[in-house]
């Protein structure tokens, strides 16, 4: 009678141990030749792929390599388990193909059914089957690269091959376009030229000829200097990038410092007094022209005679509050030319008395063409602190070619798009052909401003479309002066550039 | 180890029969060999042949080489269940008593060749196959027991049908095999001939005895078997039923019925000896797959459609045990 196996026991089927074990070798063998393979495979491929995008300037992607190496070495592991296990000679496996393979009638797997059986005729059989498996040559079993294990093998080193000799395109660090683009990989290596050495040095030249004030002068000029000195040690473009936007702020700081235009600009906006709002425009406009054009707005205000104590009294008291909210340093020029203004205007109010309608409005002009000198000139060295200051962020910009994503925080909104001609002077847009009743402005702020006729909030673009069809009505009337109708125009012209950077 | 004496033994028994077989029995590898699996596992055969093949000279040899006592009974539409098992006769004893003496049949022998079985009335069959399935003998009440081994060889004439009684299905499931004999080869009729030029005798002698026979029988049952290959087998029968869900196409379109259980125990059980007169120590698949044609052909009955296909029993088997792999 046939007795039941309990488990599979291989002690006694020593041929059968010694078969199992060269399996085993061969399918460890094959799945590390496949699973090196198929690591190697999956991490160089992407490397080689990126350089080749890269070289032909089709696109470029920033791959870490850590992770191609890391994923590539998971894939690895993962395909060598899954073909050990699926390679694996299980007892009952190897039995069957053994039994299919070398024609055995089933006697290895009975043989392994029966080992634990301890009857006469399991025995025998079991005898009988070990002495075939013995008359089995040796070569059957030798490891026979399998094709899967050649394909993977050449694949692989095909791949690691073309990552490795596939070039990367060299990095020229400044002469590329500057323009948004996709931002170059951290590690690029950097390497500062001639040519940038020599436009660094041009720019301090520059610095130190231009009528840039004293203090952001020297600041600024130290910071190129020290820029120049370290800039060749730079080995990385990271580094270059955090050396050259470390610069741009120094610079952006020490003009911030001494230019108190908008924060005096800003705190008489804040007072409600519509002649103090025009005499913050002024101060606030960055070209010396708007400022003679709003300081001459806000002369106008003062020449009604009727209402000329008011007007001086109210405004008097109105820029003083303004002037302490300010928070600039009180021996601050373009504060101390203000404050004498102010000072000249309250000298008005106890004479006012002595001039008529006729002569009143002479003597206000007068008071602001003394004054208009001292704001002026105190407003010129800020413009043109702020100029030098724009000059030296784009040229650094464009010496080192640093992208727009790379510019460091400034103070203010760095425009990328104001063209210079390399002096200093940028080149002015006249925002459209010009002309009377010629194209459309757009007057391209939504500000909020104080309309002064109707005492409300609009917009401030739709508060300049009014001045504007006055001044054209008042054309057509032919009550513009002549001399006075080109200034004009200019500075309708100037208001209604469309901004580029939007 | 004894076991492996036995073993050397069986092996050598069955070439010293075969051989003596071969000295009066011309060609029939296959029936012979299939006859000895038959005889060690106990089981009976129906041999299906035209006459003049050699099925009673085979028997006969048979008989003389296994030194089994043999008998030959002709089946005729007149023959009775007496006629085959024996009866009861009053007989004068010395004294002039009348006793009733049971006189013992020709069924009483260890080969009986039942010639033309399906000659013999429904009665009578029933009574040979009773024989057969019980190996005793029932008379007036009392039991006799048949000596063993005990194997009955049937025949049917395939040409004949008039006047005969088609063995039922479920008295055909009695026999372990059924085999068909061809007409021998064309080298093989000349060796026929040749042979019984010289001699019509049978020369073979006698080699092995019942008792050896039993212990073959033995031996044989002990051989192992997988459970992958008892599975195999047990859906090959499983597969000859067409009313079982899962059964294959060729089942479903070609069996009318499929076989029995007992289809299932003479698989396993040939296939054993088969294995071992092969001198292996283990049953594989093409152990069961050699015999499932004499197992099943008598078992499994086939349909229309296959006749209309030209397919014959063998042929829907072989469908089978494709299907089933």
């Amino acid at each position: 009678m046939r007795v039941r196996k309990r488990k599979t026991n291989l002690r006694d089927m020593k041929n059968f141990t010694k078969i199992k074990k060269k399996f085993m070798g061969n399918a460890l063998l094959c799945s590390i030749v496949i699973g090196v393979g198929v690591g190697a495979f999956a991490a160089a491929t992407p490397i080689a792929v990126c350089k080749l995008l890269e070289l032909l300037e089709i696109a470029t992607v920033d791959l870490p390599l850590l992770w191609c190496i890391l994923g590539g070495a998971g894939l690895g592991v993962l395909t060598f388990a899954v073909l050990l296990l699926c390679l694996y000679p299980f007892p009952k496996k190897l039995a069957r193909r053994l039994d299919k393979e070398m024609d055995m009638g089933e006697k290895v797997q009975t043989m392994l059914e029966f080992s634990e059986s301890n009857d006469d005729m399991a025995q025998l059989q079991r005898n009988d089957t070990e002495r075939r498996l013995s008359e089995i040559p040796k070569r059957v079993f030798r490891f026979k690269p399998v094709w899967q294990c050649i394909v993977t093998a050449a694949l692989a080193i095909s791949m690691v091959g073309a990552a490795i000799v596939v070039p990367v395109k060299a990095d020229e660090g400044g002469s590329g376009d500057s323009s948004t683009g996709p931002i170059a990989p951290v590690e690029t290596p950097f390497e500062v030229t001639n040519f940038q050495l020599t436009a660094l040095r041009q720019l301090i030249e520059h610095v130190q000829e231009s009528n840039m004030q004293a203090a952001p002068k020297a600041t600024s000029v130290n910071a190129l200097e020290l820029l120049y000195a370290n800039i060749s040690d730079v080995e990385y473009r990271k580094d270059m990038v955090a050396l050259v936007g470390s610069t741009m702020l120094t610079v952006d700081n020490a003009v911030e410092t001494v230019n108190t235009g908008f924060e005096l600009a800003t705190a008489l906006e804040n007072v409600e007094h519509f002649q103090v709002k025009k005499l913050s425009r002024a101060i606030g406009a960055v070209e010396l022209e708007r400022f003679t054009i709003f300081y001459a707005d806000t002369a106008e205000g003062f020449k009604d005679f009727a209402t000329a104590n008011e007007t001086i009294s109210s405004f008097s008291v109105a820029l003083t509050t303004g002037l302490a909210s300010a928070g600039v340093p009180s021996d601050d020029g373009l504060y101390l030319a203000i404050q004498a203004f102010h000072a000249k205007v309250v000298e008005l109010i106890p004479n006012i008395q002595y001039y008529t309608e006729t002569s009143w409005p002479v003597r206000v002009d007068s008071l602001f063409g003394d004054s208009s000198a001292a704001i002026s000139s105190a407003l010129a060295v800020q413009i043109e602190n702020d100029q030098e200051r724009d000059y030296v962020i784009r040229k650094l910009k464009e010496i080192f070619g640093l992208t727009d994503a790379e510019m460091p925080q400034l103070s203010r909104d760095f425009v990328s798009s104001i063209e210079d001609d390399g002096e200093g002077n940028k080149d002015e847009e006249s925002g459209g052909d010009g002309g009377l009743g010629d194209g459309d402005y757009n007057f391209p702020s939504d500000e909020l401003v104080l309309d002064p006729d109707t005492g409300e909030q609009v917009r401030y673009g739709e508060l300049l479309a009014k001045y504007y069809n006055r001044y054209l009505a008042a054309l057509q009337e032919g009550k513009i002066d002549p001399n006075l109708e080109k200034l004009l125009q200019s500075y309708f012209d100037l208001l209604s550039k469309t901004e580029k950077a939007s | 180890m004894e076991k492996e004496t036995q073993v050397k033994a069986f092996s050598e028994s069955i070439a010293t029969v075969k051989a003596e077989l071969a000295k009066d029995v011309v060609g029939q590898e296959e029936i012979i060999n299939n006859v000895l699996i038959a005889i060690v596992a106990g089981g009976n055969v129906l041999l299906e042949g035209v006459p003049g093949v050699g099925k009673t000279r085979l028997v006969r040899s048979l008989g003389r080489t296994l030194s089994l006592p043999f008998s030959r009974i002709q089946f005729t539409p007149d023959l009775m269940p007496s006629d085959v098992t024996g009866t009861n006769v009053a007989e004068k004893d010395d004294n002039g008593k009348l006793n009733m003496v049971f006189r013992k049949g020709p069924i009483f022998a260890n080969l009986v060749l039942a010639d033309e079985i399906n000659r013999a009335t429904p009665k009578t069959q029933s009574a040979m196959l009773e024989v057969m399935q019980e190996h005793k003998v029932t008379v007036a009440g009392t039991a006799y027991r048949l000596e063993e081994p005990f194997f009955v060889l049937a025949t049917e004439n395939p040409i004949e049908q008039d006047g005969t009684y088609p063995l039922p299905e479920a008295q055909m499931d009695r026999f372990m095999f059924k085999l068909i004999m061809e007409f021998p080869k064309l080298a093989e009729l000349k060796d026929i001939v040749n042979m019984t030029q010289i001699t019509m005798d049978e020369t073979a002698t006698a080699v092995i005895d019942g008792e050896t026979i039993l212990q073959m029988r033995k031996l044989a049952s002990t051989v192992p078997v997988m459970d992958e290959i008892m599975e195999y087998t047990m859906r090959l029968i499983t597969n000859t039923h067409p009313e079982i869900a899962g059964a294959p196409s060729s089942t479903k379109k070609y069996v009318k019925y499929g076989a029995s259980p007992r289809a299932a125990q003479a698989l396993i059980t040939c296939a054993k000896v088969r294995a071992l007169m092969n001198g292996n120590y283990n049953v594989s698949y093409e152990d069961i797959d050699a015999l499932a044609y004499p197992v099943l052909r008598h078992r499994i009955k086939i349909n229309y459609a296959a006749v209309n296909d030209h397919l014959t029993v063998d042929d829907v088997i072989g469908l089978l045990i494709k299907e089933t792999k």
